[in-house]
């Protein structure tokens, strides 16, 4: 968040030691100095965390063991399996965000410029699809899709007597699909408000110089919204390289990419750990991060430059559907069936029924709830339920406070490093989870080799890597929130003597005590459907609902699964609901999915 | 008592170096209004700020009752919380959380009081801003009014050494302005409030303080009881600033007497009045303030106290409580105000009359002009 103003004292220029400018700010108080040490820690360890991965990759065996080595590296890349995830991983994303626009760009636009009713529904739509965890949309669509069980291929087999199934969900092209649908949620929300904070004046500007409808849209709106449609483009190609849930549960062993390779040598099944090999796997999508950061800074500056808020209360200039009314339900119930629809029909389908058994009148007679009684035993009792809930508060209650004290050093402080706080805030945006993961691990096995303090393996680890990755979401929150006080607000609070940390809980915090409530929900909504960095950080003794729901998966315990995924997705959903109601006042979520 | 000596405030912005306060110097007696009149952008603001500790000053010494509160030599900074000053924000920074009693209260529970004197002091304070009876009101169901009424009242309720006010009435439509110019006033001087006052409005400064200072471009110009800013300007930008008023240029012609100059203008030679020791053929701005100038229509009599310049009318706006008139004196327009009675009419000739009391001229090209 740019300040583009530094103040100093008198002559002092700015090229001055950092403690004697510190001392020189003078209405920096002891309680500012406090949040600033509590948003350092946090920033560094963010750093550190990154620079875990960076160290393992040159070390020769465990972390703590000495020495220094490139041969990571070199093992890696001779061994030519990088080149192929390289390739397939590059081709997922490409794809990915190809799907993306399919989707996301004809949505927000029919919600944000056109008359089409109903369209508080669709918004609640697309962020629902965000509560069915991909992994859950990838199960649904394997029931349908798979060569060997698919129902849609066997109804397919059965009608046309063909000899062999048509449709596959398996191979890069399922991988595509799924993450397409998966993240479009992420590109809508993203664009919407490009498109929210269009000013139509330059629409009918355009209009009243002679263009048509279409060609303004293609001279004026679509270059203005294009910045934010090319920073979402860039983040989801980012998120869509590095994802391993859907790879893992759609790809082969033949087929590599990144996150699946990352995986299988943190742990693999059979062969040996080889944390150097997992490291070199972790600083490639690393580096692809940092780099596509910069573009995405651009992008997101360019988009907020276009972005005029006009005050008015209304709207005008919205495009008259007339008849193409029905094509675009028929749109958004395209998209709504692919997403949501199928898959979750699919998965209470599964679960009603003692096996996978084809649509049919009969079959409609065998169904039961015995799935739904037997569950609480493949839970496995109490031990995962309660993890779960330590995961989904503990997670948003100090992602919540962190990010509260990184904006408001950012925003509201004159501490010396600030921007350095925001630049550490933003970093976990890009940085794929399975790299914090990763870096978990190796920050838990080098302090317990270099303490003896075992973390390793409990909940502990897997919080704090949920929170470091959350973060980013919740500072651009409080950044917003805190950016619409008025100085004077808090400045007025100081004249009557209050210090910064009561003006922080007096003043700050009631002020937008709803946008943190409601940051903090989407937290857990978010962190209940994470999969990979619960599944990297598991042992016996931390399991959580969604490793559960993919243990099962993986031993063949369709039926199961299917009823756990179902139980989770359904809580969540009542949850938001519940919550959107109470919220109504706030208009739209600002949120995204991955 | 407020002493400000040499006090200087730089910011360092994407384009280069702004001076914001360039060596400000006043005293604020106890008891006193003083306002810092100024244009917008002039600095006032930040000055303001200075005082309050919302800013650190790059030089300069701040003292309050002998106390220093700032001292840039010494690297003394008292933080704004424990300065003991009340503030009211230009944009009343009332707290929408809370209803009017917690807005009042704050200062005090902050400065954890008993609850019983925090009920008797936030009472006292909402009387005397007549919002006595409001103390439950949610604070965002006030008119700008009301809420300019609370921002005071919670400055006051703290009974502050000093009470800051940067352009309080700036929100206000101009009725309400007017009303709560004389409530201030009011306040003032039945509290006996040591006042530092911040606007842009030369009515407001000249109606609330009893002394003003006029800042232009972070530096004060002049300093003293508004009549004597009023009547004497010592450069022709507190001349424009401080009421309006015509400027000429001229020179020293020649030396009448004490402080009394003859000085040759466009519009002809004019008697005018100087502090200044001018010197023969001295380039001088000469100020003729509308008011001062009478229109008649037969020549008045002149003589050493007055000057008699006759004018063409070209034309006049009706005001309701009076008439401008647009004249011409040797090819120059001037501005004179006459009562709301009809006069003159476009082409008539009339003889204008500037006593010569009325009359100041400043040297230019001094580095002070606005
Ligand atoms: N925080 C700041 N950063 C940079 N420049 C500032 C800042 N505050 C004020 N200024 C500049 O200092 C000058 C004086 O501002 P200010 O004190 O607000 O004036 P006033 O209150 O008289 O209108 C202006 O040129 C303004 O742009
Ligand atoms: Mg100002």
């Amino acid at each position: 968040m740019g300040r583009s103003i530094v103040e100093t004292g008198g002559g002092a220029g700015l090229r001055r030691p950092l403690l004697a400018r510190a001392r020189d700010i003078g209405v920096v108080d002891a309680g500012e100095w406090s949040l600033g040490i509590v948003a350092g820690v946090v920033a560094l360890f963010i750093l550190l965390l990154m620079a875990i991965v960076v160290w393992m990759s040159t070390l020769p065996g465990l972390p703590g063991d000495p020495g220094f080595t490139l041969e990571n590296y070199a093992d890696v890349f001779e061994d030519g399996v990088i080149f192929d995830a390289l390739i397939n991983s590059f081709l997922i994303g490409i794809g990915t965000v190809a799907v993306n626009i399919v989707f996301a760009v004809p949505l927000a636009w029919l919600v944000h410029r056109t008359d089409m009713r109903g369209k508080s529904l669709v918004v609640t739509l697309v962020a629902i699809s965000i509560l069915i965890p991909g992994f859950l949309k990838a199960m649904g669509w394997i029931l349908m899709l798979s060569p060997d069980i698919g129902l849609l291929n066997s109804l397919y087999v059965e009608i046309a007597g063909a000899a062999e199934a048509p449709f596959t969900i398996y191979g890069i092209g399922g991988v595509v699909f799924i993450q397409g649908l998966m993240l479009t949620p992420a590109m809508f929300f993203l664009i919407s408000g490009s498109m929210i904070a269009l000013d139509p004046a330059l629409e009918e500007a355009a209009q009243m110089s002679g263009a048509n409808r279409w060609l303004t849209i293609a001279r004026v709106s679509f270059p203005l919204i294009r910045p934010a449609v090319i920073a979402g483009l860039i983040y989801n190609f980012m998120t869509a390289v590095t994802l391993y849930e859907i790879a893992a549960l759609l790809l082969d062993e033949d087929t590599a990419v990144l996150s699946t390779e990352l995986f299988l040598y943190v742990r693999s099944a059979g062969g040996s750990i080889e944390l150097g090999y997992a490291a070199v796997y972790g600083v490639i999508m690393m580096a692809f991060a940092i780099f596509a950061l910069w573009f995405y800074g651009r992008a997101i500056r360019k988009a907020h430059r276009f972005a005029v808020v006009t005050g008015k209360g209304y709207r005008p200039g919205l495009v008259d559907l007339g008849r193409w009314r029905w094509a675009a339900v028929g749109f958004v119930a395209f998209y709504v069936a692919l997403s949501e629809l199928l898959p979750l029909a699919m998965l209470v389908w599964m679960s009603l029924l003692p096996a996978l058994t084809q649509f049919s009148v009969s079959a409609l007679g065998a169904i039961s709830f015995a799935t739904y009684g037997g569950l609480w035993g493949q839970l496995g009792g109490w031990e995962p339920l309660v993890n779960t809930i330590v995961m989904i508060t503990a997670t948003p209650a100090l992602v919540v406070g962190f990010s509260l004290v990184m904006s408001y050093v950012t925003v509201r402080s004159r501490l010396p490093g600030r921007q350095l706080i925001d630049t550490a805030a933003m970093l976990p945006h890009v940085i794929p989870g399975i790299a914090f993961a990763f870096a978990l691990i190796v920050f838990g096995i080098a302090l317990s080799r270099f303490t003896g303090l075992q973390l390793s393996g409990t909940m502990a680890m897997i919080v704090a890597a949920l929170v470091v990755y959350r973060i980013p979401y919740c500072t651009r929150v409080t950044n917003a929130a805190l950016l619409q006080i008025h100085a004077e607000i808090e400045e007025a609070a100081r004249m009557c003597g209050a210090n910064t940390i009561q003006i922080l809980l007096r003043i700050a915090v009631p002020l937008i005590k709803s946008s943190l409530a409601y940051a903090a929900l989407w937290i857990a909504l978010l962190v209940l459907r994470e999969v990979t960095i619960p599944l990297m950080l598991a042992s016996p003794s931390n399991i959580v609902l969604s490793v559960r729901i993919w243990t099962l998966w993986e031993t063949g315990q369709y039926g199961a699964a299917s009823a756990l995924g179902v139980v989770m997705f359904t809580v969540s959903g009542a949850v938001l609901l519940i919550v959107q109601r109470v919220f109504r006042a706030q208009g739209l979520f600002e949120t995204r999915s991955n | 008592m407020l002493e400000v000596t040499g006090l200087h405030k730089g910011f360092e912005t994407a384009d280069g170096r702004v001076t914001a306060v360039d060596d400000v110097t006043f005293t604020v007696a106890a008891g006193q209004a003083f306002t810092l009149l100024g244009p917008s952008g002039c600095g006032k603001t930040t000055a303001l700020r200075c005082i309050a500790g919302l800013e650190r000053p790059g030089a300069g010494v701040i003292a309050l009752d002998g106390a220093e509160l700032f001292n840039a030599g010494t690297g003394t900074s008292v933080p704004p919380d424990r300065r003991g000053i009340g503030m009211v924000f230009q944009s009343y920074a009332i707290w929408p959380h809370m209803n009017v009693f917690d807005n009042v209260g704050f200062p005090l529970r902050i400065g954890r009081r008993p609850r019983a004197e925090i009920r008797d002091r936030v009472g006292w304070a909402l009387d005397m801003v007549q919002l006595g009876g409001f103390a439950e009101r949610d604070s965002t169901q006030l008119s700008g009014g009301q809420q300019q009424r609370l921002a005071v009242a919670r400055a006051l309720v703290q009974e502050p050494r000093l009470l800051l006010l940067d352009e309080p009435l700036s929100n206000l439509d101009a009725k309400l302005r007017e009303e709560m110019r004389e409530e201030l006033k009011r306040l003032q001087s039945a509290l006996d409030l040591t006042m530092l006052y911040v606007t842009h409005d030369q009515s407001e400064a000249i109606v609330l303080s009893d002394r003003i200072a006029v800042m232009n471009k972070g530096r004060i110009l002049q300093e003293g009881p508004p009549r004597e800013v009023y009547a004497r300007p010592r450069s022709p930008f507190v001349a424009g600033f401080v009421g309006s008023s015509n400027l000429l240029e001229g020179v020293v012609a020649d030396r009448l007497g004490e402080g009394r100059f003859r000085i040759e203008t466009e519009c002809g030679p004019v008697s005018a009045t100087s502090d200044e020791a001018l010197g023969r053929d001295e380039g001088v701005l000469v100020s003729l303030r509308p008011e001062l100038i009478h229109l008649t229509a037969s020549p008045p009599a002149g003589g050493a106290d007055a000057t008699v310049w006759e004018v063409t009318v070209e034309g006049s706006t009706f005001f309701g409580d009076s008439t401008y008139y647009d004249v011409t004196c040797g090819g120059r327009s001037l501005r004179v105000r006459a009562g709301p009675q009809a006069g003159f009419d476009p082409g008539n000739r009339a003889f204008a009359a500037i006593a010569t009391d009325d009359c100041v001229c400043v040297r230019t090209g001094g580095d002070d002009d606005g």
